[in-house]
């Protein structure tokens, strides 16, 4: 993750009802070098965006008032600023809610810092690179029988059956599903890769793609999904489409 | 129950065989006494009658039960015999006409019918002037056909009033059978709720004890409830700590404060998995076992320990997915904290699915390879406390498998190590596909790489 492609003083507004976590992530991500606007409630964020450009939205799931998920809505029918919902860690609804509503991406309640500011990056950095040719605003993609729920991050199997992913993983398969029929170097796939964390272990590529084989791929190796390309870096073979 | 059928059964035998006894006795002495008086009238009418038309008046006077005619001669010879209904009989006729002496009477049992078969009794009276008024008793079974509808008849009451006493012992014990079935039942699962039905006492108690379950709900429930709004609420004040512990100097105490933060993080997520339980929203779905123990082997071994899954590449069971992998990220992390290793195995037999995990540690003593389940039970001593939450991990992992129809038992391995064994049954066939395919060794890392945890 190269800070370079980062736009420059990013504007972020924290919609956050709770006084001391609003001023700390104020204090946070300015020391991260991040324009940063708070707000308690939907009020007065519709009243900040009114006033100021905003790139990203923080925005809390409880707030009194109309509720982060109602927001999130009226926000991405609106405006298509950045989102990303905080929610409480093991409120499954609210995550999912929230990336159907349209959020980017979610961070849980209590969140490390490096998380919080490998997800805002990933996110700014999506937002400020142009659009892949295959439009990315559709929910579904679907490539050999499989279906990738782009709102849930769910790969569903040709049966049905949810392939469990990690984080990783669903990365690397979506930079795959942009960019189908086409050679991807390894540096291709990491820049490409949504969010990657502050992991402290080092996960090649060639074993994110080695994993996500060995998920997706007929176990006798008689139809590749994923070719390798030696010298070069990885081709995703099936046809890709989106609805 | 079968008390009261043998009772019923034995007063019914033991009344039959008196009744039997008495009602023979009856038959005969009224029978007996019936008859002397019918002979003493027949033999008055024809001691009167001019000897030409005794026959005929012997003839009208006959009936169904006694054919009487007269004639110079006895129709037998035989004196009273010693049969002692026959001998009754006579003693019954001479008692009833005083002039008549013993050895006036005859009696003896005799074939009427050229068949033979038809029992009767031949029978002469002395007239006074000495002629003879015989007679025939075509059937001389009095009492049996009659005893046999008696019988019939108290058998089918007797049935009738066992049967009325097993519907009444049954309306009684029911509503207490399933009383006990939902007491039994009450902390293994949703509440039972007892029909109130059967006597009045009975119902008391259903009552009594619908109303005292729902009280019980009530109470777990509001102390669920303030349990988890505490723990939920602490996420913020964590949160605030996890930004503020960004602004210390200190690079050593900032890492301590974030160690200290994820042990409490952990506590507060292991107490709302547990809490959460049964009402999580989640429904039920199918998913792929095997991918998802890869994702936990594998970030186990991203992590630094030593981990491997052993099985085929799919195995669809249809499951709550996150409380199962909650379940078995609680069983790895175990097998990690106290064994050093996780194995992870897994077996498709079709009808169901088996999950292994084995370790490398020095396993629990047998007593404590049930008790260990329990929530906040935790074994002291050798086990590490630093790595061992706040004793709910195996407590979780029985409520999420238990929820999906599945079992989970431990078990120390002969050749050393702990195995947590988990099957979960597929809630429908079909589901499965190609089963029995395996894979090797898919991620594994050298014990050497270690990481300390």
């Amino acid at each position: 993750m190269s800070q370079s492609t980062l736009p420059p003083n990013a504007h972020v507004l924290i919609v956050e009802d709770d006084g001391g976590t609003r001023a700390l992530l104020n204090r946070f991500l300015t020391e991260n070098g991040m324009r940063v606007t708070g707000a308690r409630d939907g009020r007065e964020m519709w009243e900040m965006l009114a006033e100021v450009p905003v790139d990203l939205v923080l925005l809390d799931v409880m707030l009194p008032g109309a509720s982060g998920l109602d927001l999130c809505r009226a926000l991405r029918e609106r405006s298509d600023v950045a989102i990303i919902m905080l929610t409480a860690r093991g409120e499954e609804t609210d995550r999912v809610l929230g990336l159907e509503f349209g959020a980017d991406d979610y961070i849980a309640k209590p969140f490390s810092r490096a998380e919080l500011l490998a997800r805002i990056r990933a996110v700014l950095r999506r937002r400020s690179t142009p659009r892949s040719a295959t439009d990315p605003g559709q929910r579904y993609v679907t490539f050999d029988g499989w279906r990738v729920d782009t709102a849930r991050r769910e790969l569903v199997a040709p049966g049905g059956a949810i392939i469990d992913l990690s984080g990783a993983e669903y990365d690397v398969l979506l930079a795959f599903l942009e960019h189908p029929q086409r050679i991807l170097t390894r540096d291709q796939i990491l820049e490409l890769s949504r969010h990657r964390l502050g992991d402290p272990f080092d996960r090649t590529v060639d074993s994110l793609v080695s994993r996500l084989r060995r998920k997706i791929e007929p176990e006798n190796a008689s139809r590749p999904l994923i070719k390798t390309v030696r010298g070069a870096g990885y081709m995703f073979l099936p046809q890709v489409t989106r609805q | 129950m079968l008390v009261l059928v043998g009772a019923v059964i034995l007063v019914h035998l033991a009344s039959m065989l008196a009744y039997r006894e008495s009602a023979v006795d009856a038959a005969n002495e009224a029978h007996s006494a019936q008859l002397a008086s019918r002979l003493a009238t027949a033999r008055r009418v024809l001691a009167d009658r001019p000897p030409d038309d005794r026959d005929r008046v012997a003839h009208e006077l006959s009936s169904a039960a006694i054919e009487l005619r007269w004639d110079r001669r006895p129709v037998t010879e035989a004196s009273v015999s010693a049969d002692a209904r026959l001998y009754g009989l006579a003693g019954t006729v001479v008692a009833d006409i005083p002039e008549l002496a013993p050895a006036d009477i005859r009696l003896e049992y005799g074939n009427v019918h050229p068949a033979g078969d038809a029992h009767a009794v031949l029978g002469a009276l002395r007239l006074p002037d000495d002629t003879w008024l015989n007679f025939t008793l075509p059937v001389v079974t009095t009492a049996e056909p009659n005893l046999r509808g008696v019988l019939l008849s108290t058998t089918l009451m007797a049935g009738g009033l066992a049967g009325v006493a097993i519907l009444l012992v049954r309306t009684v014990t029911a509503p207490l059978r399933n009383l006990a079935r939902a007491a039994d039942a009450i902390g293994r699962g949703p509440p039972v709720q007892v029909a109130e039905t059967g006597p009045e006492e009975v119902r008391h108690v259903g009552r009594a004890f619908n109303t005292m379950q729902v009280r019980i709900q009530r109470l777990i429930a509001d102390r669920t409830q303030a349990l988890a709004a505490v723990s939920h609420d602490l996420r913020t004040p964590i949160t605030r700590l996890r930004l503020r512990a960004g602004f210390v100097e200190d690079p050593e105490a900032q890492a301590a404060i974030d160690a200290d933060l994820d042990e409490m993080e952990a506590m507060i997520d292991a107490t709302l998995a547990y809490l959460r339980g049964d009402t999580e929203p989640e429904r039920p779905h199918s998913v792929d076992l095997s991918s998802m123990l890869m994702t936990l082997v594998d970030s186990a071994v991203d992590a630094g320990h030593c981990a491997t899954f052993e099985g085929p590449q799919h195995a669809f069971v249809t499951v709550h997915a996150l409380a199962t992998k909650r379940a078995f990220a609680n069983l790895i992390d175990n097998a990690l904290s106290y064994g050093g290793m996780a194995q992870v195995f897994l077996q498709d037999e079709g009808a169901s699915v088996t999950v292994l995990v084995d370790d490398g540690g020095p396993g629990i003593p047998p007593e404590e390879l049930e008790r260990v389940f329990e929530p906040f039970h935790r074994l002291d001593g050798s086990r590490n406390r630093r790595t061992g939450g706040i004793g709910l991990g195996l407590a979780i992992v029985r409520q999420a498998i238990i929820r999906e129809g599945a079992t989970v038992e431990l078990l120390n391995r002969p050749e050393g190590g702990l195995r947590a064994k988990v099957v979960i049954p597929r809630r429908s066939m079909g589901a499965s596909e190609r089963p029995g395919t395996r894979q090797q060794g898919t991620a594994s890392a050298p014990p050497t790489e270690r990481a300390p945890t």
